[in-house]
């Protein structure tokens, strides 16, 4: 069809130009990806991506099972394609050109049946002889191998009896299989400016996936990946943006990589619209596989935590996620440090721990300031509320040699005439005494 | 005490429980501690949007210390509901102690339907005035604090409503040095009727 031919018929269509390299390119991408499920990937006639998937049907659990996998994997990275299936790999590619009919057939016997029906032209040897068969009468696969084998092969040369072969199964047929690369570096050019995060995560999905099927190759496994978007050069250049994805262990299943990187991609403020994406894994170790068993054991559940963390520190922030580090002092404020939880440090270990208590002797809240109370009387007074001493004193001296001062208090547990308690102290300090409340029994 | 009260005779796992005492810092954690202290240790507890930081020589002295103890503070109350239902969903933790005001009654089904597919505890601590509204939480409790301990009013529960208010001790006696060593008042006192009693012709 001509470019104005397909105009009229589609006034709104965008022509690109038909760039050899850049198909070979995207086919390539592809066949990283596909990686995934088959070591023996291989590009044929430019078009079209053969999978050897004899060995990967037992681990898919069949073959419907394992076209789902694929097919959700062209989904995530939005592209189109047409499958089919095949016990040759010939017969496969047949099937696939075909707009009708079956696609997928699994025995010999109805992979015949159904090529019998074909026309000739669509296996690649026939194309140089389709005016001569066609002229004999000659259309379908059927009538091509009722013809005289041998007869036929004198006219025809040897190529197009073997594509028949070939198609039936009846030879094997050899292909140069796709070597992945030995260190993983993609670049993805966009065909429009990107300015919405949805859009990139669909654009950095489709070479997650490409990843993946390196680190399957390769039986890798990475817990950090760098991803830039690259802007608009010229006279507005700015540098490309940098999104880290780091996850606590390593991983290889793009699922784990696309939530964590969809989170952060929700925080990121873009300078300018997007015109291409960059991935890279650095250091790709290799990856410790563990045989998976019947029963929750407790390394499943602490890698279930770790994705959960993983993704809240991404939604979050890495400070919002905290854990207690406690610090060896008599203060109470000092003592009680809480740190981001990548940045936890076993230092101290456990000497900073104080020495165990009774259950009520402290509260469960620690305010982040001492709030001041009043008086009334000789008592402190808290929301209107007269407070009953009924712990204590215990008296804490601390930091004479600090520069906030000497810290003189005593702490007493109070009670409201309600019933609610409360940790309260009264300083002792030179600078001024007076009551405080430090913490809330929770 | 409660435990009779409670359906299935315990907390139960896998649901949204709501708690509302009438302030905080009146002994709500004090009242989860022993159902704290019997979750697997390999999993963590998850404080997620607490209103003040919480101490952990107090997670120390409730002998809880083997429990890892994760304090989650979102900027907002949409990643908070965002994050509890996450949390729910992967099933990595053994209980959740969310602090939400206000969150809309389809939000509080979606957790409660997240819930249902974990094993953790989930308790939502939510103001005195959430008790007005409807809620999809299995189990409703409103808190008023005491002398001793607490004062435990079911609001919703599984099965029969519960009328009577349960009276928790909490603290220990208070330490008789300082204080003569009285019988508390506050006794709770079976006042509904048992079955099996005979009731006089004089109450009927």
């Amino acid at each position: 069809m001509s470019a104005g031919n397909a105009q009229g018929m589609a006034p709104g269509l965008q022509l690109a130009r038909d760039d050899a390299q850049a198909r070979r390119r995207h086919l390539e991408g592809l066949a990283l990806a596909m990686l995934q499920y088959t070591p023996n990937v291989a590009c044929v006639c430019g078009q079209a991506v053969l999978l050897e998937v004899q060995a990967s049907l037992s681990l898919y659990k069949g073959a419907s099972a394992l076209c789902r996998h694929i097919r959700a994997t062209l989904r995530a990275m939005h592209v189109r394609a047409v499958m089919g299936m095949a016990p040759s790999a010939l017969g496969a590619w047949a099937l696939s050109t075909q707009v009708r009919g079956r696609k997928r057939v699994l025995t010999m016997r109805s992979l015949a049946k159904r090529l019998d029906s074909l026309p000739i032209s669509i296996l690649p040897g026939a194309q140089a002889h389709a005016d001569w068969l066609d002229g004999i009468g000659c259309r379908s696969l059927q009538q091509l191998r009722s013809l005289p084998r041998k007869a036929l092969q004198q006219r025809t040369g040897l190529l197009l009896m073997q594509d028949v072969d070939a198609a039936y199964g009846l030879r094997p047929h050899d292909f140069p299989w796709f070597e992945p690369p030995d260190v993983f570096s993609s670049r993805l050019e966009l065909m429009e400016h990107l300015e919405h995060t949805g859009a990139i995560l669909a654009a950095a999905t489709h070479l997650i996936e490409q990843l993946c099927g390196w680190l399957r190759a390769r039986q890798m496994a990475v817990s950090s990946l760098d991803l830039l978007m690259h802007h608009e050069k010229g006279r507005h250049a700015c540098p490309p943006t940098r999104i880290v994805v780091k996850l606590s262990e390593n991983a290889w299943e793009p699922g784990e990589f696309v939530h964590v990187l969809q989170e952060q991609l929700h925080r990121v403020v873009l300078d300018a619209p997007v015109i291409g994406l960059s991935l890279d894994a650095s250091q790709p170790v290799s990856r410790v596989t563990s045989s998976g068993g019947l029963f929750p054991e407790p390394e499943q559940c602490q890698r279930q935590e770790h994705r959960l963390l993983d993704l809240l520190r991404a939604r979050l922030g890495e400070h919002c996620v905290r854990i207690s580090q406690p610090m060896a002092s008599h203060l109470p404020e000092e003592a009680n440090q809480w740190v981001a939880l990548g940045q936890r440090e076993d230092r101290h270990g456990v000497h900073a721990l104080p020495p165990r208590f009774a259950a009520q002797s402290r509260p469960f809240w620690l305010l982040k300031q001492p709030v001041a109370l009043g008086l009334r009387g000789n008592n402190p007074v808290y929301r209107n509320a007269v407070l009953r001493l009924l712990q204590g004193p215990e008296r804490l001296e601390s930091g004479w040699w600090d520069e906030a001062g000497h810290r003189q208090r005593d702490y007493f547990v109070a009670q409201a005439p309600q019933g609610a308690r409360y940790w309260i102290y009264r300083a002792r300090e030179a600078s001024g005494t007076g009551w405080y409340l430090h913490g809330l029994f929770g | 005490m409660l435990d009779a009260q409670l359906p299935g005779r315990g907390w139960p796992q896998g649901a949204l429980i709501e708690l509302m005492p009438c302030h905080e810092g009146i002994g709500e954690l004090a009242l989860l501690q022993p159902a704290l202290r019997q979750l697997p240790q390999a999993r963590s507890i998850f404080l997620l949007n607490p209103p003040h930081p919480p101490h952990f020589h107090c997670w120390l002295n409730w002998q809880l210390a083997a429990h890892r103890l994760l304090w989650l503070a979102p900027q907002n109350m949409a990643d908070t509901l965002w994050s509890a239902e996450q949390i729910l969903r992967h099933d990595a933790c053994a209980a959740l102690l969310c602090w939400a005001s206000l969150p809309r009654l389809t939000t509080l089904r979606r957790l409660q339907l997240a819930a249902r597919q974990s094993q953790a505890l989930f308790f939502m601590l939510r103001p005195p005035s959430a008790a007005r509204q409807p809620s999809a939480a299995e189990l409703r409790l409103a808190l008023y604090p005491t002398a001793l301990g607490l004062d435990i009013h079911i609001l919703k529960r599984k099965g029969p409503a519960c009328e009577q208010t349960i009276s928790l001790a909490l603290h220990p006696a208070r330490p008789a040095k300082t204080y003569t060593r009285h019988v508390s008042l506050d006794q709770p006192v079976p006042a509904y009727p048992q079955p099996g009693r005979q009731f006089s012709a004089l109450a009927s």
